[in-house]
């Protein structure tokens, strides 16, 4: 499959992208790895990609005991996973990053990228020619979903890896536009609409994605259950943090996020509600109930049936849960 | 991944067998030149003049064609020409022909090929194929094979009856059945009434594609007095010139088949006509250009797969767990054109019941069309299908009767001298050294429980296909460098290498001095497939005695000059000298030399076909000239929760006959025990209304290298008296136990069976809350009572 034919622009500035951005039928490109597979598959036709490498000033990755992380546009994962600083005071960043795709891809991708990766299910990942028997889908202008031909909307799974471990860190990003910068909480930037995933109007770029402090006593955690040891989306994925107080141990802030399940990364509202709350058995079974209840898995990947990835929220969400625990529990609160 | 060290076992050596490279592990000769990005492959063939083609494949998984507008892809520039079915009245297949060139009249997978365009690039060729309309009647299409094999299911070939095809193959008529295979033996209701226990398993398989790394490829240039010459990577020159010759009613002299330096991979894929009809279709009408195809992955994914199977197993044992009969119904979908389909049926048919002395058989297998893509030869050739029903029932009966799952197999899996089901004596066959070494390598009567983690044995025979020769010529330059010409394929399987060896050996010359040839069927003779694990013993054969003719022959030259007798004198180092005096000797260069002056060269020349008992046949005889046995052992981890399944290592043993190169069998062993971890618990096509959903390396879950346990890697050595130095195929044996293997780990591990592959984690922890329900039912009824 080769590439269809397009202008490539090479701005030099954030303002400058964000123009050709706005001129509509435009795609950014940092590292390629999602656009490029959607390109040669026709499921994107833009006819114009802003490639962003030449923008100075996107590449950071900075930490400051008071400031916390600042990870620039174009950082890669495999940069994010190597530094000596995201290790030391993130680890679970660093875990996460190692569990996308492959080598390769995560020497391409970008942490930023990774949070825009595209809605993908698998009556969309095939050839033009397959695909195009049947009727147009929601996500690519039509009017029907092939997994629940019931239902007026898309629910193709977002399945980036990023995203639920940042959210989980507090993460917000800065989004850059016509009107300059402005940060948002991460979460706010998915709509939980498979067809148009991310709340980004034509023009807008991520510029950065900022993290805080780890607070002293917690630990987090990312599990990713896939059929292969590398390359494979998540069936589910789970991020955990638990903070807890040092007074007594109990949780004084804990936060779930799940990827896989659902048309965004979603947070467990029971997981927020841990405050004061000492973890035990009991306690992590209710927040993995609660976190089976707000998955809703459709056949839309293969290799797997709905039932079992929901099955796998409430095992791999206790699991994560535990490993947060554990290592809230190791960790001093000198971090 | 890494490996412990190669153990051989088997008879000792005879004193006095000192070879110089046989049996030694040489660099594979093609190594360099494939790091280093010098190897050739199809993709790298550019002829004057060459258009590029694309093809239109059918959306609609059964229908007829109503009608095919070309003319807007016609119009466009840059296109020289569009073909469809009806201009092609040609059909082929190996054994049975049924498939036209381009779909005619109606399409019957989805998929398959419609119309073709051949334009001056590829991206004008896929234009012009989008411009084309085709318009369907869609008929029921049928995608079970069960439901296929009915009598009233949708006909998929209406012409079944009509069909030419080779001896020995039994479609019933009227029905979806391209072939029935039967076997009888004993009396095997009589084996029933005396059984002490009876066992009926259903066991199924998925579809699983090869996943070369290389694709189907082809040229064609057919010139205006329909001479046909097809660049292809197909695995067997002269198989394909056969059947193309006979498709389109040619003497073979027409069609010339010329094979590129390097393929990379085959495991039965690339065999049939795939890439090759399409640019024969297109060169057939344009003519004097050559047309190029090559498949996409897609296109890939759908060209060629493993059949799937559901396999009916009623077994009756006595109490010890002696088998006394089986009774074997197998189905094998084999999509909707036969491809080897009928052979494959064959081949597992004769293997149903396993590598065991069983008095009482019945087998019937079916292969049966469906509306799928085309399943033909896949490493193992039905042997996985075959031995995933028999090696998981034979735990299942071990379990039952509280039996040692290597004792039950090892007392009564074949011996030398026994009578194979197909009344046929086995020999040389060292399967009971395998599995004896396999359970030693695992340290199996002295394994330590651990929690969740299990062990599991499993056993396999698959044929060699016999009679079917090779021939070999030997062409020694004035230099003393030695051609040689033989039309096996190098596939990635290592044959230029071993085959070297071979010659080296026999010629007594350097490795360096050997090089093969790329089959090309205007020089390079006979070999009638790299198929089948037998191009180590039947090319090995024929390069060997080739080798040894050119070798009296410079004996003969060299006898005068050295005033020597030719029983006095051998060649070693490319020198010919009397025993013990080498310094003495003189060049095997300078001997031509001295001779014919600057004009100097030998040849030598080979044939090998195996000689049976029962004279030639027609197709295939009932003895095989040797079988591929070996036994595999696996240890896993599971999950209780998740249902996933953590494959620790792998065990292959395995009778080689005599290893030419050790360490390319290894390599053997390694990539069957991937491919069958594959088969075991991930790789599956999936489809929804006959429409694959997962034909890319992304979605297809072929193992990646993390996924791959440690493999100890055994080889067994029983010589085999014809074999080339003793030695014997093995690379279809590699895969085949793999699956039962890690199933009967997993039975160890955790106490459940699964009798469906692939097994996913899904249906792991389905088993395992059946189980958990179970228990607790008994547990509730231990109470009440």
């Amino acid at each position: 499959m080769a590439l269809p034919e397009l202008k490539i622009s090479t701005p030099a500035t954030v303002a400058d992208a964000c123009r050709y951005l706005e001129a509509g039928a435009a795609e950014a490109i940092a590292g390629g790895t999602d656009l490029l597979p959607a390109l040669k598959g026709g499921l994107k036709r833009p006819d114009r990609l802003v490639d962003l490498s030449g923008i100075a000033g996107l590449d950071g990755l900075d930490y400051s005991p008071r400031g916390g992380l600042e990870i620039g546009a174009l950082v890669t994962l495999r940069r994010l996973a190597g530094d000596t600083a995201v290790k030391d005071h993130y680890p679970v960043l660093a875990e996460a990053a190692l569990q996308v795709g492959s080598g390769q891809l995560r020497a391409m991708a970008t942490v930023a990228g990774n949070l825009c990766q595209d809605t993908c299910c698998m009556y969309l990942d095939r050839p033009e020619e397959v695909r195009s028997s049947l009727a147009p889908c929601h996500k690519i202008g039509g009017s029907i979903c092939h997994v629940v031909p019931s239902s007026d909307e898309c629910w193709a799974p977002y399945s980036g890896d990023m995203a639920p471990v940042l959210m989980a860190l507090g993460a917000t990003v800065t989004v850059a536009g016509r009107g300059g910068e402005a940060d948002r909480p991460l979460a706010d930037i998915f709509t939980d609409d498979g067809a148009r995933p991310l709340d980004l109007q034509p023009g807008q770029l991520i510029t950065k994605i900022k993290i805080p402090s780890p607070a002293p006593h917690s630990g987090a955690a990312y599990l990713k259950l896939r059929p292969r040891a590398t390359l494979d989306y998540a069936v589910v994925g789970v991020a955990a943090r638990v903070t807890l107080d040092p007074k007594d141990m109990t949780c004084a802030d804990a936060a779930i996020i799940l990827t896989g399940v659902g048309s965004s990364p979603r947070a467990v509202a029971e997981a927020m509600g841990l405050g004061g709350e000492r973890l035990t058995g009991e306690a992590i079974e209710r927040i993995a109930k609660a976190a089976m209840r707000l998955s809703h898995p459709v056949k839309n990947v293969v290799g797997t049936q709905p039932g079992y990835r929901r099955a796998m929220v409430k095992v791999q969400v206790a699991r994560a849960l535990g490993e947060s625990l554990k290592a809230a529990m190791a960790s001093g609160g000198g971090q | 991944m890494t490996n412990e060290p190669t153990m051989a076992v088997g008879p000792p050596e005879e004193p006095g067998e000192e070879f110089v490279h046989v049996g030694e592990s040489v660099a594979r000769v093609d190594a360099r030149r494939k790091v280093t990005g010098r190897a050739i492959y199809m993709e790298d063939i550019r002829l004057a003049g060459m258009l590029y083609a694309k093809m239109l494949r059918s959306t609609c998984p059964h229908g007829r064609i109503v009608g095919i507008d070309t003319s807007e892809a016609e119009k466009l520039p840059g296109v020289l020409g569009v073909v469809t079915g009806d201009e092609l009245d040609f059909l082929h297949g190996e054994s049975f022909s049924d498939e036209p060139y381009l779909a005619r009249g109606k399409v019957r997978y989805v998929g398959e090929a419609v119309a073709g365009v051949a334009a001056r690039d590829e991206a004008t060729a896929g234009k012009a194929v989008s411009l084309i309309r085709v318009e369907y009647d869609p008929l029921p299409a049928v995608f079970d094979p069960l439901i296929a094999a009915q009598p009233d299911a949708p006909r998929i070939h209406q012409d079944l009856d009509k069909y030419s095809h080779a001896p020995g193959i039994e479609p019933i008529a009227g029905t979806n059945i391209c072939n029935h295979f039967k076997l009888d033996r004993g009396d095997i209701e009589a084996g029933f009434a005396a059984s002490d226990h009876i066992f009926e398993d259903t066991f199924t398989t998925q579809m699983q594609q090869h996943c070369c790394i290389e694709p189907h490829g082809a040229i064609c240039l057919v010139s205006d007095e329909d001479e046909v010459t097809l660049w292809t990577n197909n695995d067997s020159p002269y198989r394909c010139r056969k059947e193309v010759a006979e498709a389109l009613r040619l003497p073979l002299g027409a069609v010339s088949i010329i094979t590129p330096p390097t393929i990379g991979g085959n495991f039965g894929g690339k065999g049939g006509l795939k890439a090759e009809a399409c640019a024969l279709a297109l060169a057939w009408k344009i003519r004097n250009r050559p047309i190029r195809v090559i498949y996409s992955r897609e296109e890939e994914f759908i060209s060629i797969v493993r059949h799937p199977s559901v396999v009916r197993m009623k077994t009756g044992v006595k109490a010890d767990g002696t088998i006394v009969a089986r009774r074997v119904e197998m189905y094998l979908d084999t999509g909707a054109y036969a491809e080897k389909g009928p052979t494959v049926l064959r081949f597992s048919g004769i293997s149903a019941a396993g590598p065991y002395t069983i008095p009482n058989v019945k087998i019937d297998a079916y292969c049966v069309y469906t509306n799928k893509p085309i399943a033909g030869a896949m490493r193992g050739y039905g042997g996985p299908q075959a031995a995933w029903a028999y090696e998981s029932q034979m735990d299942i009966i071990a379990a039952a009767l509280g039996i040692d799952p290597v004792e039950i197999r090892a007392r009564q899996i074949y011996d030398e001298g026994d009578e194979h089901i197909t009344g046929h004596p086995l020999d040389s066959e060292g399967i009971k050294d395998c599995l004896e070494e396999v359970a030693r390598a695992m340290n199996w009567r002295h394994r330590r429980r651990v929690k969740d983690r299990g062990m599991g044995v499993a056993c396999m025979e698959r044929a060699v296909k016999t009679p079917f020769g090779s021939a070999a010529f030997i062409k020694i330059n004035e230099d003393g460098t030695v051609d040689v010409l033989g039309s096996t394929t190098e596939v990635g399987q290592g044959s230029e290498t071993i085959l070297g060896q071979i010659v080296a050996e026999e010629l007594g010359v350097p490795m360096e001095a050997v090089r093969k040839a790329a089959p090309n069927t205007l020089f390079t003779p006979f070999d009638a497939s790299t198929t089948s694990s037998r191009s180590t013993f039947h090319m090995g054969n024929a390069v060997k005695l080739a080798a040894a003719d050119a070798k009296a022959q410079l004996l003969e030259l060299a006898a005068p000059l050295l005033k020597r007798r030719t029983d006095e004198l051998v060649i070693r180092d490319g020198r010919i000298a009397a025993r013990g005096e080498v310094d003495a000797g003189l060049s095997i260069a300078e001997v031509m030399k001295r001779h014919y002056g600057p004009s100097g060269t030998v040849l030598g020349r080979g044939y090998y076909i195996p000689k049976m008992p029962e004279g030639p046949a027609e197709y295939y005889t009932r003895a095989m000239i040797f079988w591929l046995l070996g036994a595999s052992g696996a240890e896993v981890e599971v999950d209780r929760e998740t249902g996933e399944v953590k494959v620790l290592k792998l065990w292959g043993a395995y009778d080689v006959g005599k290893a030419i190169n050790p360490q390319s069998c290894e390599g053997q062993i390694e990539g069957g025990a991937s491919m069958g971890l594959g088969l075991a618990l991930s790789e599956e096509l999936e489809f929804v209304d006959g429409q694959v959903m997962n034909p890319s390396f992304l979605s297809y879950k072929l193992p990646s290298a993390l996924d791959m346990p440690e493999v100890v890697s055994i080889l067994v050595e029983h010589p085999h008296p014809q074999g080339p130095f003793g030695a014997k195929g093995m690379g279809e044996t590699t895969n085949v136990a793999v699956p039962p293997a890690i199933a009967n780990a997993i039975f160890d591990a955790v106490g459940v069976r699964i009798k469906s592959l692939p097994i996913t984690p899904d249906k792991v922890l389905r088993e395992l809350e059946r189980q958990q329900r179970q228990s607790a039912r008994r547990a509730r009824e231990t109470v009440a009572s």
